[in-house]
């Protein structure tokens, strides 16, 4: 680790507010905990799960065809007759996990993986499934399950948010699929950037002040520290004040140490170009992954990565292949570069979209959303490698075999990280709310 | 950068939150942890008696006390509401409940007796052998597979054979009604806020002195059994500006600073030249546009701009303004277009305009099933009406009975109908699109003429053309003005619009099982009020023709309806003590908080009712208290006592919002733009996606204007803890937060408005080099100096002064000013 980051993981901050632990502090897990933090690779858009994962032989034979089956009674278009996956399917690793052509160099970490492939949502929109995705309801507002993780453990380094988001969309739900709802405001994720930007120079909101040097901060934080302690003086205690007066040296001390947290040119040549780093095409999401692990390994319960955007009700073969291609190496050096450093094992890697998408074809080149059928993958944090859980129809229409709900998911992530999802709760407007509302079933068959 | 925090105990009852994620914790251990829970609670209250095992001291110090004795009543049944009932419910009832339509196995499982006595295969639990229940075998599908559609989930087994353990408690309702509804079954003492409100007499107090309204006669009388005693009265400047702050959300201008050091300064004439402001309806406006979920976007998944929300704030500020009576306030935001059309303009405008109310709420615009999208609107107007009105939080009632309070999932659906029968919808298309209404205006025939006029000039264009010669350019011409006359006769006439609702088809609903829509009951629901609350009033019509919203409006501001009144004075006493006699604003049911002051909260709500629902009045009369005027410095003694001020022995500090932060540091640096009403400049006026680029909250006018959009608020905001404009917000919460420092430090609102006071200042308006420090002080905190502050801010300034490095694009004396508007006195209201 480098210095700067044994600097943040001392902790001097945590002392200040001694008498009333800051909502931040790290909190110990219930049940033990298999990992200790998330990077969530969010693949915006909706993914086709039936050209990267998802490998359907009866599809590719019947292409063409009618479905034999019906549709689902709510659909969000129109679509045709079976579509076959433009990209061929191998068998990968010793695990022999299916991966179409279209991710080469994550296929090369097959055995790292651990895939669901029953997942099923309900909202057949981006912003519904989205929401559903992110905080478990697409009919209220809720918090979302970073800002539920920050609740339930903390930050393991006080001098850092427990939560950072990457590049966000601002759409489709916008900032309640990264906020805290109901739950204190600390924990909704503190954001880099927003969709379509440039990881390149992404920062804190305020964290710098181009007027004034850094010598004279330094003499107005004194300055300040002493008007504040005067007036508390006349007022007597308050644990208010005092904490108010408090956060102004740790914001100093985050604004000093954030931009370095976030400046990858300390990062040797040979990680960039593990994570694609300098390359046109993979460039923008090799910064957003290495910098994830930054993150992570500085302390941040949970990172996520926004990737864009997966939506091909058309031009399925050129923009899913482009798509694919930006993410293919960056992700693939990501779990390289974890499981290296030794991270890996504590750390969630998780990959999935907000919905996968239909068999059936939208025009010639395109598929429509599909909520009833999608995969995910997970990899390290004391998942268990190189297996595959769950299946959907023969056309991957529908989920079929071991069904796996976005609330199974939510409980599964909680466990990993020593949560049992029942016993998170917060209370509001009279009642216990939780991430998995009244559900929510551990999959056990993914866990080491 | 959020490192750390603290939240204000004022605002959050964060130690309850605290105790119950704690309790949650224990009660999922198993029984041997919550028998532990439960002792170390209750020790008196289980049989047996003697204490067994230590009390959890760590558990007990983590609870507040007034929490702890309702926690321990509801623990032993928590598993089984929670858990146990809603299964049965889902799972168990359509063949075991005496409303099964075919009783199956001679079993009914809707009372503990049903469960003990069993049926064909023999008792369904064994208290003495729980492991051995037969009901914890069917559910293991173990020889008996239940329930038939599949087996129940490993955590939902586990939780039957926790509670089978601890002996399958049920409350003492259960037994009598089985499945009935929480409806049906309340004990009719359980719910206080029910109880019709009773003018309560002044109670007895010694230090009459102190007293200066009734008000105080509650409070005293509160304090000296507590042994306690009120605070001294604030100094005069620190009342002059909680005053300011707190009825116009602005601070006092330094020129008036001479005002308080007058002997006699009068302050009924003080309070209602501040209460006759335009600000004082800015301020209290935006609190109710946060119960109302205020917002100028649409948010979820497709965020549409809400071209003309803004009419709708307009209208709660000049209401407010107005001192609109209260009931009549509520009464045209439920059913305004459905009163007898006013013959002014402007109060028929208003009445519609005020339903807006009712569609401001986030809708998932793109839902394609067009069914959930509407009653998932209807949901949404139901919480945000009960909360705001009410505080009851009925939506819970639309999948089952409410656990906890007297609302049946009938109520709901009766609730339902009412507003199913109101049009939100203009059209349920792919992106579906909201109604609006035409507001009436006398230039409306005008604009319908020039229009029409348009229309014509434009198909006489399109005539020419087309008998014209077909040259390129002209066939060009041709078709973009036939596209024009499209768009133009798609457009309308350009008339003044409001976001409001209409009445549809009139149309009961059938429950819709568990919140299902494709899963309804046999019988329609007829249209009405929660049962429980019209049986404790007079009269109650029924909705019989139209919607019925006009009858709710009668039923919500009816004179004997006992939560209308109460749960408003106690948001406006919230919001001079920062935090309500009920402690849960929005929540006057069994789980929320009761009142710490109950006959004062009955003797307000009394006093709303006799002056005919003014607003104004209460405001008056908690502000001119002897309670509202007390110091808010801390006193040892009392603070042993009650640490929390319950009692208020004093007045409590506060951080302002959000909103004033901002609008303060404006003001005080003279950059605030007092324009009131309307659209901001730069707004997005798109009438689709809000495609706005931020620029519009750099305007300069109060933030209540600035457009709210959701899903990407103006980041000030969020730092400030105004974060949520998607539901309904009843308190603010107050955090400490690195990122709120980091504003302080770095943002150019802050280093901009310092500078521009400095230059003021500068200027010769003030006497800088007489007394620069006394003059800040008076600007900025609105007091003097004490010695010591004016020596340290005369060295600072020196200092930056003297800094000979690199030259600052601010002035020493904009650091110095932005140095105290970043200190805490600047945010707190003493």
């Amino acid at each position: 680790m480098s210095g700067l980051g044994a600097m943040l993981l001392s902790g001097s901050g945590s002392k200040v507010l001694a008498g009333k632990p800051s909502p931040l502090a790290a909190r110990p897990p219930t049940i033990p905990a298999k990992a200790k933090r998330v990077i969530f690779l969010f693949m915006h858009g909706g993914p086709s799960h039936l050209d990267t994962f998802d490998y359907k032989p009866r599809l590719h034979r019947e292409n063409g065809q009618a479905l034999p089956f019906a549709k689902p009674r709510v659909q969000f278009a129109k679509t045709g007759n079976l579509l076959k996956s433009p990209w061929a399917f191998s068998k990968h690793g010793q695990s022999g996990a299916w991966v179409s052509a279209l991710f080469p160099k994550v296929a090369s970490q097959a055995d790292k993986l651990s895939f669901i492939k029953s997942l099923h949502g309900s909202n057949e929109a981006h912003g519904g499934a989205l929401l559903k995705m992110h905080t478990g309801s697409d009919t209220f507002v809720r918090p979302s399950m970073g800002a539920w993780i920050s609740y339930g453990l903390g930050s393991e380094n006080p001098d850092l948010p427990s939560f950072i988001t990457i590049n966000p969309t601002l759409g489709h739900g916008g900032v309640q699929n990264f906020g805290s709802a109901f739950l204190p405001p600390i924990h909704q994720a503190t954001r880099l950037g927003k969709r379509g930007q440039s990881v390149k120079g992404i920062t804190i909101a305020n964290l710098t002040n181009p007027d004034i040097t850094g010598t004279v901060q330094k003499e107005q934080l004194a300055f300040l520290r002493k008007q504040n302690e005067l007036q508390q003086a006349r007022r007597g205690p308050s644990q208010a004040l005092k904490a108010r007066t408090d956060s102004f040296d740790l914001a100093f001390r985050m604004q000093s140490a954030a931009p370095d947290l976030m400046n990858l040119s300390t990062e040797s040549k040979a990680t960039k170009d593990l994570y694609g780093i300098g390359n046109d095409k993979t460039d923008n999401f090799g910064r957003q992954c290495l910098l994830a692990r930054r993150l992570a390994e500085s302390g941040v319960r949970f990172v996520q990565c926004s990737h864009g955007y997966w939506d091909q009700h058309s031009n399925l073969k050129e923009q899913h292949f482009k798509l694919a291609h930006e993410v293919d190496q960056p992700i693939c050096g990501l779990l390289k570069d974890l499981e290296a450093r030794g991270l890996l094992d504590e750390t969630l890697v998780i990959w999935g979209g907000e919905f996968g998408r239909t068999p059936t074809a939208q025009g010639k080149d395109g598929r429509d959303h599909n909520p009833h059928a999608f995969t995910w993958w997970f990899a390290g944090g004391g998942t268990k490698p190189g297996v595959s859980y769950g299946e959907t129809d023969e056309y991957g229409y529908y989920a079929a075999n071991d069904k796996v709900h976005v609330h199974d998911l939510h409980a599964t992530i909680l466990y990993l990280l020593g949560i049992e999802h029942e016993t998170l709760t917060y209370r509001h407007a009279g009642r216990d709310f939780r991430l998995t509302d009244v559900s929510g079933r551990v999959i056990n068959e993914i866990i080491a | 950068m959020s490192a750390s925090s603290v939240t204000d105990r004022n605002v959050v009852n964060q130690e309850q939150e605290t105790s119950d994620a704690i309790l949650n914790r224990h009660t999922r251990q198993g029984p041997a942890s919550l028998e532990r829970v439960k002792r170390a609670l209750l020790p008196n209250h289980f049989p047996g008696g003697a204490l067994r095992g230590i009390p959890s001291l760590v558990l007990l110090l983590a609870l507040n006390l007034t929490s702890r004795l309702a926690l321990a009543e509801s623990l032993n049944t928590e598993l089984f509401e929670r858990q146990i009932r809603p299964a049965l419910i889902e799972h168990c009832y359509e063949c075991h409940s005496a409303s099964s339509k075919r009783l199956k196995g001679g079993l009914r499982l809707d009372s503990r007796e049903g469960m003990l006595n069993g049926g064909d295969s023999g008792p369904a639990i064994k208290l003495d052998a729980p492991s051995s229940s037969l009901l914890l075998k069917a559910l293991n599908q173990n020889q008996i597979e239940m329930p038939p559609k599949g087996k129940l989930s490993q955590s939902m087994i586990q939780a039957f054979a926790a509670w089978l353990d601890q002996g399958a408690p049920v409350p003492s309702s259960f037994d009598r009604e089985g499945n009935q509804s929480a409806g049906d079954k309340l004990d009719k003492d359980a719910l206080w806020s029910l109880e019709s409100i009773q003018r309560p007499k002044l109670p007895s107090i010694q230090k009459k002195d102190w007293v200066r309204n009734p008000i105080d006669h509650f409070i005293l009388h509160q304090l000296e059994t507590q042994g306690l005693e009120p605070s001294v009265p604030a100094a005069t400047h620190t009342l002059m500006r909680r005053l300011h702050f707190d009825i116009t959300g602005l601070p006092p201008r330094a020129t008036d600073f001479e005002r308080g050091s007058e002997s006699a300064l009068n302050f009924v004439v003080l309070v209602d030249e501040l209460f006759a402001r335009p600000q004082f309806g800015e301020f209290w406006g935006r609190k109710w546009l946060d119960l109302a979920r205020y917002a100028d976007t649409n948010g979820f998944d497709e965020n549409y701009n809400y071209l003309r929300a803004w009419r709708y704030r307009d209208y709660v500020v000049r209401s407010l303004n107005q001192d609109k009576a209260y009931d009549q306030f509520l009464m045209e935001q439920i059913a305004g277009d459905l009163l007898a059309p006013s013959p002014s303009l402007s109060i028929q405008r208003d009445r519609i305009t005020a339903t807006g109310f009712l569609t401001l709420g986030p809708k998932m615009l793109a839902e394609q099933d067009k069914d959930k999208l509407l009653i998932d609107i209807v949901d949404e107007q139901i919480d945000i009406v009960s909360k705001t009105t009410m505080g009851l939080t009925i939506a819970c009632a639309r999948c089952h009975d409410h656990k906890f309070d007297p609302i049946s999932t009938k109520d709901y659906y009766a609730l339902a109908g009412i507003f199913r029968s109101t049009k939100t919808m203009a059209n349920t298309d792919h992106v579906s699109y909201w109604t609006e209404t035409i507001l009436p205006d006398p230039e409306n025939e005008k604009i319908k003429a020039e229009h029409q006029r348009e229309l014509e000039d434009l198909a006489a264009q399109i005539k020419t053309l087309e008998a014209s010669d077909r040259s390129e350019d002209k066939t060009k011409e041709l078709k973009r003005t036939k596209s024009q006359l499209k768009e133009l006769t798609k457009r309308g006439p350009r008339y003044q619009r409001a976001m409001a609702v209409i009445d549809g088809d009139a149309t009961d609903l059938r429950v819709h099982i568990r919140g299902n829509h494709l899963n309804l009951a046999k019988t329609k629901t007829a249209r009405g009020f929660p049962k429980q609350i019209s049986e404790r009033m007079a009269s109650a019509e029924t909705p019989r023709t139209g919607s019925g919203r006009l009858e709710l409006g009668r039923w919500l501001t009816a004179s004997d309806h006992p939560l209308t009144a109460r749960v408003i004075v106690n948001r406006i006493w919230q919001g001079y003590f920062g935090i309500g006699l009920v402690a849960t604003p929005s929540n006057f049911g069994l789980r929320g908080e009761k009142p710490s002051h109950p006959q004062l909260l009955d003797w307000l709500a009394s006093e709303l009712l006799e002056s005919r629902w003014s607003l104004k009045h209460i405001h008056r009369l908690i502000v001119t208290s002897a309670t509202y005027q007390q110091s808010s410095r801390h006193h040892q003694r009392s603070a042993d006592i009650d640490p929390d001020n319950r009692f208020y022995w004093r007045q409590n500090q506060r951080r302002l919002s959000a909103e004033s932060i901002r609008d303060a540091i404006l003001f005080v640096s003279d950059r605030l733009n007092p324009m009131i009403g309307g659209v901001v400049e730069k707004a997005d006026r798109n009438e689709t996606y809000y495609r706005g680029s931020g620029a519009e909250f750099a305007s300069t006018r109060r933030a209540l204007y600035l457009p709210v959009i959701r899903g990407r608020g103006y980041e000030m905001f969020n730092t400030f803890d105004y974060s949520d404009s998607g539901a309904h917000l009843s308190q603010r919460t107050t955090t400490t937060v690195p990122h709120q420092a980091l504003f302080m430090l770095n943002a150019p609102l802050v280093g901009d408005s310092a500078e521009a006071l400095a230059k003021t200042i500068g200027s010769s308006q003030f006497p800088l080099a007489a007394a620069p420090v006394e003059t800040l002080y008076q600007h900025l905190f609105f007091r003097r100096p004490t010695p010591t502050e004016s020596r340290q801010a005369s060295e600072f300034f020196d200092t930056l002064e003297s800094q000979t490095e690199a030259p600052s694009e601010r002035s020493p004396l904009g650091i110095l000013i932005q140095s105290l508007i970043a200190a805490n006195e600047f945010i707190y209201v003493d």
